[in-house]
């Protein structure tokens, strides 16, 4: 009797879960998209890690392809001409690259930051004794690019130091070599990045870190086209919500974090990414705001930075440089 | 008696289990630890409640404690700034140093640096000094390296513009990558106008020993702070391997920092999770949640013992009551065995056996109806016995008579026939020459022999009758046509010369009948003598005939008759009616003897008479007759 109502019972569990499997949603097919990153891979870009294998993208119906800047052959991708070429759906900029390209024409939008506060800095020897502005006057030091050079003529400005003071020259190797072979006295750094590595390396060094100075900007905002942005809102959203997951979930784990960028890029080192990615947090999230988020003030005064270094014209509507409608629609829908 | 083979159910030995005494002893056991565990549950689950509710309650006073040494601690902070902005002579420094930089000397600076960094080394609440304008910029710090550092982007800047005092919740500062607290106050100038802020930084390693102090905690105890800024630790925990910047998530952590304050059984945020006991808070100076957590391994510790200690006392009770039962069980069980071995003894024949169970109860009860049963069952069998063995005295006796009669039978007849049969050759002249006196007197001689012959076969047929010891022998198809000529030639030599008509009127379809040929013929041979006998003139008459399923035979005469009053004399042994006393002859028996065989027969034997005008006897056999048997019943 009781086998018998077992089986009975067994029978009908099992007319249950095909009832049940026959109800259950079949997996949508994935959407394919992709990421034009701005460096290679570091613990700058852990919520992209951690949203692909965490499998966020997927929860969100994605299949993201990240792509580190630097090819194996070592030319570099340019991430606004890969989004505007189509080549990539997203890409990462600095807000200032961003906006003198938009000034040009570019039909790019900034969707998030990921760092809200700029990580730049001024990274010299302890022994050059090179704490302040002031400190820079006659001395040797490497900028890369264009765009910081902005922060080093505001930075200079601000303190009252004219730029013809300082002799600079152009980065082109981006190691610590010239620094810690004495070439040059300081370099342009990420104080999420170079250094921890100085630091393991043995050296004592300082910082002058342009944000102090109230230099601030987004050195990297994540973007896509207009015409993306237009046509296809909910891919947006969506890629924009597992990366904003990842980004939490590597401030609530900055050890899984480091681990997981020493598997993207071999590399790295573990514990050099463990310091950045504490460094980076109070980037990511600082007090009182959400990761990803990004506000006027910080766009207007990167404009107006811009506008003082005579890049960008008054005409210039930084406005439209950035829309804050995917965060708010994820964080307060 | 009953066979060996249904005896040994009693013998069998009974598996423990189905036993009377385990069963006992178990509900003794039942009987004794249930209420027992249920009372040690009541308890022991108090004894936890209790012990939860003071390890509660210390922890409430632990958190009520820690609260009051934050706030005094983050209150000194603010006074140190008030200490600092008392002398005056400073306070009229910062203002000048921020209202007209360039009026102070070199040695003024100097004096002010110096004295900023003093107040650093000299108050271990602080780890920096900074002064910045309403602008945000750092004009004078402890640290030289902040001079034209901007501030407003500091979450603090707002506010200490605001407040005359203000106390900037931990914040992360991108420089250091660490959780900072700031105190800020506001410098007025003279006429009383806010010029400038004085802010410190605060060290949180003063934090860090008041968290990790553990006065009124127990092994496993600890408080720490979990900050707003993504959950990350603003206290070290004390155990090894929990990183400051990390997310911790329990759900005391969680409702503190929804800005619940509580207590709760959770687990907690160590790996793995332990079971604690704690209390949170939130604490809004530092936005964090305040938790006080005790393992509840440590709580539930002293409890145990309380547990051992009724585990204990749950055995002992157990044996205890194990005992008692084996005990009452065998003071119950021992009667019965014993009565079952005096049943198994009176079943296996020994009626002497009684029980000795001298209980009063139920089962003493049981006993004595026993006992009295035993008696009882044993009395009947005695009687029993007797009776049979009086049944077979009686039929030894019976066989001694039945040997006797037949022994006399032939001793008796056998002289006799000798008797009839000589003295007949006597008289038929062939042993020599008879004279008429001699035949008459021989004559009388022969008549008495014979009728003593009769005498004796009827007593000897009566006494087998009486005896039930009569064997008939039963024939198929006994031809009653034929035995019936054969009567009525023998009523013809009995009627002699008298002037009776013999008649007769016997159906031809007669049928064949089962009987015992000779014995009828006896019955119907008497009854014709008789009517031949007491029939002086008139008519013999036979009639047969077939009615329904018998055989109706009637004889009738127009004798003497018998009185009313006599005729139920007729049947019966050794009692003559008057006219058959008249008559003279016969023993009185031939009748009686008539109506046994026929009764014997399953038939029926009657008589009716009118004094003075004859008799009629009916005989009635039945045809089939398939119940008669070969002897009398």
């Amino acid at each position: 009797m009781i086998k018998h109502s077992r089986s009975l019972i067994a029978a009908c569990l099992s007319a249950f879960v095909v009832l049940l499997s026959a109800c259950a949603p079949t997996p949508p097919s994935l959407t394919s998209t992709s990421i034009q990153l701005s460096w290679e891979h570091t613990i700058e870009f852990s919520g992209f890690q951690m949203a692909e294998r965490e499998g966020y993208y997927a929860e969100q119906g994605l299949v993201t392809e990240l792509r580190p800047a630097f090819s194996a052959e070592g030319s570099i991708t340019d991430a606004v001409d890969a989004v505007i070429t189509g080549k990539a759906d997203f890409g990462i900029a600095s807000n200032d690259s961003l906006m003198k390209l938009q000034a040009a024409g570019a039909p790019v939008v900034a969707i998030a930051a990921i760092y809200q506060r700029s990580p730049n800095a001024l990274m010299s020897l302890a022994e050059s004794n090179i704490t302040r502005p002031e400190d820079l006057k006659g001395k040797t030091i490497t900028v890369s690019g264009t765009s910081r050079i902005y922060y080093l003529n505001s930075l200079l400005h601000n303190a009252g130091i004219d730029l013809a003071d300082l002799n600079i020259v152009d980065r082109t190797d981006f190691s610590t070599d010239e620094l810690t072979s004495g070439k040059v006295d300081a370099l342009d750094t990420f104080i999420t990045n170079e250094p921890a590595v100085l630091e393991e390396e043995g050296y004592a060094y300082n910082l002058i870190i342009y944000a102090d100075y109230g230099v601030d900007g987004y050195v990297n905002v994540i973007f896509a086209s207009q015409d993306t942005i237009n046509k296809r809102p909910e891919l947006v959203e969506a890629f924009l919500r597992a990366t904003l997951k990842g980004y939490q979930a590597a401030v609530d784990d900055p050890e899984k974090a480091a681990a997981l960028s020493v598997e993207y890029n071999s590399n790295l080192s573990y514990e050099t990414e463990l310091t950045n990615m504490l460094v980076s947090v109070p980037l990511l999230h600082p007090n009182g705001s959400q990761i990803g988020m990004m506000t006027s003030e910080i766009w207007d005064l990167g404009s107006q930075l811009m506008r003082e270094a005579g890049e960008l014209s008054d005409e210039f509507d930084v406005t439209r440089s950035y829309t804050l409608d995917f965060l708010n629609k994820i964080y307060n829908p | 008696m009953q066979s060996d083979s249904q005896l040994p159910r009693s013998s069998k030995p009974i598996p423990l289990w189905r036993q009377f005494r385990f069963s006992l002893i178990l509900f003794f056991v039942f009987l004794a630890v249930v209420p027992l565990g249920v009372v040690s549950f009541i308890n022991i689950s108090q004894q936890i409640e209790q012990a939860q509710n003071r390890v509660k309650e210390q922890l409430e006073s632990i958190v009520e404690l820690k609260t009051n040494q934050i706030a005094l601690w983050l209150n000194q902070g603010v006074l140190a700034l008030d200490i600092i902005l008392s002398n005056s002579r400073f306070e009229q420094l910062i203002v000048t140093s921020v209202t007209a930089p360039r009026v102070m000397s070199d040695e003024q600076k100097d004096t002010l640096t110096t004295d900023i960094r003093s107040f650093v080394q000299s108050n271990p609440y602080f780890e920096q000094f900074t002064v910045y304008t309403l602008d945000g910029v750092i004009v004078l710090g402890s640290s030289p390296t902040d001079i034209g550092k901007l501030v407003t982007l500091q979450p603090y800047f707002q506010p200490s513009l605001a407040q005359r005092e203000y106390t900037q919740p931990p914040f992360y500062d991108i420089s250091t990558s660490q959780l900072t607290i700031i105190v800020t106050k506001q410098v007025h100038n003279s006429g009383g106008q806010v010029v400038a802020i004085l802010a410190g930084k605060i060290n949180l390693s003063v934090l860090g020993d008041i968290m990790t102090e553990r006065t009124g905690l127990s092994d496993s105890g600890e408080t720490y702070l979990v900050s707003r800024q993504n959950n990350y630790l603003l206290t070290p925990s004390r155990f090894a391997g929990y990183a400051l910047q990390r997310a911790y998530r329990t759900e005391a952590i969680n409702l503190g920092l929804q800005g619940r304050t509580g207590e709760g059984i959770y687990d907690n945020y160590q790996i793995p999770p332990q079971p604690v006991i704690g209390v949170y808070r939130w604490i809004p100076e530092l936005e964090a949640a305040l938790i006080a957590e005790v393992n509840q391994a440590e709580v539930l510790a002293g409890s145990r013992a309380a547990q051992v200690n009724n585990g204990l006392i749950a055995l002992i009770v157990a044996l205890t009551a194990a005992a008692g039962g084996l005990i009452y069980a065998n003071r119950l069980s021992s009667p019965i065995t014993q009565l079952t071995h005096s049943a198994d003894q009176f079943s296996r024949g020994n009626l002497r056996e009684r029980t000795h169970v001298s209980s009063r109860n139920e089962i003493g009860q049981l006993a004595q109806s026993f006992n009295s049963m035993a008696t009882q069952v044993e009395l009947r069998i005695l009687e029993t016995q007797a009776a049979l063995e009086r049944a077979e005295r009686a039929d030894y006796a019976d066989k001694v008579k039945s040997a006797f009669l037949a022994s006399m039978s032939h001793e008796l007849r056998t002289p006799l026939n000798a008797v009839i049969n000589f003295t007949r050759f006597v008289v038929d002249g062939d042993t020599g020459p008879v004279n008429e006196e001699q035949v008459e007197l021989l004559s009388e001689v022969v008549k008495s022999a014979t009728h003593l012959l009769n005498l004796i076969n009827d007593v000897l047929d009566m006494s087998k009758i009486e005896a039930g010891a009569l064997v008939l022998f039963v024939e198929e198809n006994v031809d009653l046509t034929a035995l019936l000529k054969s009567v009525m030639s023998t009523a013809r030599s009995l009627i002699g010369g008298k002037p009776i008509t013999l008649e007769t009127e016997i159906a031809s379809d007669l049928p064949r009948i089962r009987a015992d040929r000779q014995r009828i013929l006896q019955v119907l041979i008497n009854i014709i003598s008789n009517a031949c006998k007491f029939t002086a003139k008139g008519t013999v008459k036979i009639i047969a005939k077939t009615v329904n399923n018998e055989v109706f035979i009637s004889i009738s005469d127009t004798g003497s008759g018998i009185e009313a009053d006599d005729q139920h004399l007729v049947f019966l042994p050794f009692r003559q009616t008057k006219a058959g006393l008249r008559q003279g002859g016969g023993t009185g028996l031939g009748m009686p003897i008539a109506k046994n065989l026929i009764d014997s027969h399953n038939g029926r034997l009657w008589l009716e008479s009118t004094l003075g005008q004859g008799t009629t006897f009916y005989i009635s056999l039945p045809i089939k007759n398939e119940k008669l048997e070969p002897a009398l019943s």
